[in-house]
């Protein structure tokens, strides 16, 4: 497997950002940018083009819906997936993400061993569906 | 043989006769010792008292014979009642009259026959004393007049039965007066012109507490205390020299006087009569102590209940049975607004209510009883009627118009029979409470962010050392991490069960209802969790007794009950064990879901814990089988949302059953049609009270609707889901509706939405309005009219292009799996059979119909050409068909078994994009 898959993370909590971080480093085919909060996922995204955004949804300022409709108005991200990395994950509210726009909903606590398997299932759906 | 004439007075002779009441009677000794004297006296054979009757001679008392009457015509008496002397013949064999007769000729042989005719006072002879022998015998005229005498003393006696009678007779009116005067439960006390009292009765006695004889004789002042007692000598002479009367013939309260001198109300009627001259009062008393104290209670219990009513702070409301306002307390004056005058005596519920939320609540309420419930008052009451706690949350309005919530509890109110006369409400102002509730809400919401924020960290940090750089560590420290990780694992499903529990208990968490069938979800069920059982050894076992069992539920959250339940099976029961799961029906009502292991069983003792939170039989437990002790509390709130029952059954060591039982699905007859996927509208409007109603509204019009408080996430919305209308605020926190709709009609995806303005410019947005005028449908002023929005809506779902399909299909499955499949994308209706699919298609326009073949009452093709030619065919069935045999109108083939969902919404989707 070739493809490398660039990944967005957004989430205004170091210490999870650098779980993340730890858990994707050495994934064969995944890169990983990471971002502090909303306005500056925004900012990075239109020059990054990430094939896939996760984001966090409680975040000071901008919160994960408010980047992601964001996000949305910029040309060329208009339809690159978003997925809610959330510890909101009753049915309604993850009916609700999806509403408003989110392919999936990663929960939080998350496996971090097995979060590179989930992530990479996500971009798959995401492709072929 | 000579028979005499008849008396001249034979008639009223008779009659006097009878008057005697002396016929037919037994003898009596004051009658036989006068014939046994006449006897001894003349010494004949016979002698005998006979009254002469119509037609016989019957004897009252006789001497020397046995026979007790003999026919009239061939007596001597009935000869001998004809004149007033003495009948007298001396030798019957020469008399030509009798010489013949058979009692000469015959038994007794008579000879001599001497009678003397017995008169009633009237002078009616009605018998005679008469002596009889059978030797002939001259009597002297002593001895005739001796007879006289003899039957004058008979005479007596016969007279006498008159006052025998008559003394009866006042023997008998006296005990009936009596009777009567002692039954009453009155006191009847009579007096004399003196105030003297004659007559005392059983009740008199009983209230003075005086008995007859002691008061009888003595001045019925003693019944009276001052100044009665004095003044009462002087008041009846005063009546009776003047006629003056303060109570004669009118009656009155009076106060009475008991013997222990205690003195008591009483009720006092007199009336006046004179007996043979004399005066005489009789007075009728009436214990009131006894009515006076029921009062005096009545009077207490009543004031009590108004200071309860006015002091309570929970609205008291009561009505009768048809809903006009009997009781309308202080608080709830309060609290509403309103004077009591403007609320008492009319039915004017409807004025603190919100329409729509009463609609809304009938149409719930006509589901949940399987009957028709009316908006109105009934919604209130249909439940306490039917014996049922209703209690409910509604939105309640002031007479300035101002909204506020109220918890409401409805009781039926009864008489001793059982029989509703009325309702009783009792209501909270729940306003603090709510805002406590929303405080709280956001609370749990925050904490549980916060908590399961640093816990990502953790739980992230400990999976990677040991997943990743376990490498260097030492074997203990490894064992710590393990447990470090296994316990962060742990608490994160605490945290994810308390605030699940938490939502399931207050009613928070929303349950998504759907006609579901609990055989395939019990299916499901094992399916998901045969992995699981695989890992503990154990097989899984379905017993479906029913073929479906539909019921009303949510299906994520019955899931979440099979696999509660199921884990627990599986971890209690022992190695290579089964796990046994039946679907059955309880009753008519109910269908039964049984889990079954054969594992150690429950100890009796902790059954009345086994639903509490954080319970195990064995607190070792929770580590070894690991789950948080919360899945049976959620569990339990779960079916009981459902309307359901949960329960087990155990046997110690053999086996453990728990089993739910959720009520049957039952169709309602009020449902607006069968099958009919709700059309979905989009509020804008950032006011949360002013979009609940329009929810409200738009659930009476049988719609479902979402909310957007912003114009951005309507925007959003409305590119995701094909919504059929948009009711828009123009005044929004982040932008112009006006701008919006321009917005909306220049994007490709919603330029058709129609749209209806709600707003307090409504006016204003219309005047200045400058784009089309028919891209908005109405334009509609806050407070908005329910009539009016009705119309709009008719109106914007009319103009609205939405493509409509009919599903023909007898698989319930089927149905459900293509109706979540086309979700929103188009109006799904379903028809079962070619009954119910006939009158929808004749009725109703589809732009797809989707048929199976094999349906009950026959092949889906014979609807073909019944189907409009501009709709389109897809068929949809387990059978293989050749296109070309079929009609050029099938535009689509699919056969059940070989067609994924992706490729069956695929098709459908392409069949509908052209509406």
């Amino acid at each position: 497997m070739t493809e490398t898959v660039r990944i967005l993370y957004v989430d205004d909590d170091a210490d999870i950002r650098s779980i993340v971080e730890f858990a994707l480093e050495d994934e064969e085919g995944l890169t990983l940018e990471l971002c502090a909060s909303g306005p500056e996922a925004v900012a990075k995204a239109s020059t990054l083009r990430p094939d896939l955004i996760l984001l966090d949804v409680m975040m000071p300022g901008m919160d994960g819906p408010a980047t992601l409709q964001r996000l949305r108005d910029q040309a060329g991200l208009v339809a690159t997936p978003v997925v809610f990395v959330t510890a909101k994950v009753q049915p309604q509210e993850v009916a609700h993400f999806k509403s408003i726009g989110a392919v999936d909903v990663i929960a939080k606590p998350f496996d971090p061993m097995a979060l590179a398997d989930q992530i990479r299932d996500l971009w798959m759906h995401c492709r072929n569906g | 043989m000579q028979k005499p004439q008849f008396p001249a007075d034979e008639a009223q002779r008779l009659q006097a006769l009878r008057a005697l009441k002396v016929l037919d009677t037994l003898p009596e000794e004051r009658y036989d010792r006068l014939t046994r004297i006449a006897r001894q006296m003349f010494k004949t054979s016979i002698t005998l008292v006979s009254l002469v009757d119509a037609e016989r001679q019957w004897f009252k008392s006789r001497q020397g014979l046995e026979t007790i009457e003999t026919p009239r015509d061939i007596s001597f008496c009935d000869h001998a009642i004809l004149e007033n002397r003495i009948f007298y013949v001396s030798d019957a064999t020469q008399d030509p009259r009798f010489a013949d007769n058979p009692l000469v000729v015959g038994a007794p042989n008579i000879r001599l026959y001497a009678g003397a005719p017995l008169s009633t006072v009237d002078g009616h002879r009605v018998g005679v004393l008469c002596i009889i022998d059978n030797q002939p015998r001259c009597l002297t005229a002593e001895e005739l007049q001796a007879l006289r005498d003899l039957a004058d003393c008979v005479e007596v006696e016969l007279q006498q039965a008159h006052i025998h009678q008559a003394a009866d007779t006042l023997r008998h009116w006296e005990n009936y007066l009596h009777t009567v005067l002692n039954t009453v439960i009155d006191g009847v006390v009579t007096i004399d012109e003196q105030g003297i009292i004659q007559s005392f009765n059983r009740a008199a006695e009983h209230i003075f507490n005086y008995t007859a004889p002691e008061v009888i004789g003595k001045n019925v002042n003693v019944l009276m205390p001052e100044p009665y007692c004095s003044e009462h000598d002087a008041y009846l002479a005063r009546y009776q020299a003047t006629g003056e009367a303060r109570i004669i013939g009118i009656g009155r309260e009076v106060a009475g006087r008991r013997r222990d001198g205690s003195i008591f109300p009483m009720d006092l009627a007199v009336g006046t009569a004179t007996l043979e001259g004399v005066p005489l009062f009789t007075g009728v008393v009436r214990d009131l102590s006894e009515r006076q104290r029921a009062k005096r209670q009545l009077d207490e219990t009543n004031h009590l209940r108004q200071a309860i009513l006015d002091s309570a702070n929970v609205g008291i409301i009561s009505t009768d049975i048809k809903g006009v306002i009997r009781i309308f307390n202080k608080a709830a004056q309060r609290m509403l607004g309103y004077t009591e005058e403007e609320m008492v005596g009319k039915p004017n519920l409807v004025l603190i209510h919100d329409p729509g939320e009463i609609a809304a609540h009938a149409k719930a309420l006509s589901k949940e009883l399987a009957c028709s419930i009316e908006p109105g008052f009934e919604v209130f009451v249909a439940k306490p009627r039917r014996g049922q706690v209703a209690e409910n949350e509604w939105t309640c309005i002031r007479k300035d118009g101002s909204r506020f919530p109220v918890s409401l509890t409805v009781t039926a109110l009864r008489d001793p029979q059982g029989e509703i006369t009325g309702f009783l409400g009792i209501g909270n102002d729940i306003t603090e409470r709510k805002k406590m509730e929303r405080m709280k809400n956001e609370f749990v919401s925050t904490v549980s962010h916060e908590l399961r924020t640093p816990l990502t960290s953790i739980r992230g940090a400990l999976g990677l050392v040991l997943g990743k750089a376990s490498a260097g560590l030492s074997p203990k420290a490894q064992q710590l991490l393990e447990t470090a990780n296994r316990n962060s694992e742990r608490l994160t499903l605490l945290i994810n069960d308390i605030l699940d529990l938490e939502k399931i208990e207050s009613g928070r968490l929303e349950f998504n209802f759907k006609l579901l069938d609990l055989a395939a979800l019990a299916r499901q069920a094992l399916a998901a969790n045969e992995g699981y059982a695989q890992q503990h050894g154990i097989r899984l076992h379905l017993n479906e007794e029913v073929p479906q069992a539909m019921v009303w539920g949510d299906e994520h959250r019955l899931l979440q009950v099979f696999a509660n339940l199921l884990s627990n099976a599986i971890k209690y029961s022992p190695k290579n064990g089964e796990v046994a799961v039946s679907v059955q029906p309880a009753s008519n009502a109910y269908f039964r879901v049984g889990v079954k292991d054969n594992g150690r069983g429950i100890p009796a003792a902790f059954r009345h814990r086994i639903f509490q939170r954080f319970a195990q039989a064995d607190s070792s437990d929770t580590r070894e089988k690991g789950g948080t002790g919360l899945d049976l509390s959620i569990t339990k709130a779960i079916v009981e949302r459902h309307n359901g029952y949960i329960d087990y059954y155990s046997q110690e060591n053999e086996s453990t059953e728990f089993f739910f039982e959720l009520p049957v699905w039952q169709e309602v007859i009020e449902a607006d049609h069968p099958g009919r996927t709700r059309s979905r509208v989009l509020i804008c409007e950032d006011n949360p009270d002013v979009a609940s109603i329009l929810a409200a509204l738009l659930e009476q019009e049988g719609l479902s609707c979402d909310i957007a408080a912003t114009a951005a996430a309507a925007r959003s919305l409305l590119t995701k889901v094909p919504y059929r209308a948009l009711l828009l605020d123009l005044t929004l926190p982040d932008g112009d509706g006006l701008t919006m709709i321009r917005q909306l009609r220049e994007d490709e995806t919603t330029h058709e939405v129609p749209v209806i303005v709600i707003s307090g410019r409504a006016e204003e947005g219309r005047n200045a309005w400058s784009g089309d005028a028919l891209t908005v449908v109405d334009w509609l002023r806050k407070p908005v009219d329910s009539e009016r929005l009705a119309q709009a809506l008719d109106q914007a779902l009319r103009q609205g292009r939405f493509p409509r399909i009919l599903h023909v299909e007898d698989d319930p499955d089927i149905i459900q799996i293509t109706q979540a499949l086309i979700d929103e994308a188009a109006e799904y209706a379903f028809a079962t059979s070619l009954r119910e699919a006939r009158p929808r298609l004749q009725a109703e326009h589809f732009d797809l119909i989707i048929l199976d073949i094999t349906l009950p009452d026959g092949s889906g093709l014979s609807l073909l050409d019944e189907i409009s030619s501009d709709s389109q065919v897809m068929l949809f069935s387990g059978l293989e068909s050749k296109t070309d045999e079929l009609s050029q109108q099938i535009a689509a083939v699919l056969v059940k078994s070989k067609t994924s969902n992706e490729r069956l919404l695929a098709t459908i989707k392409k069949l509908i994009d052209k509406y």
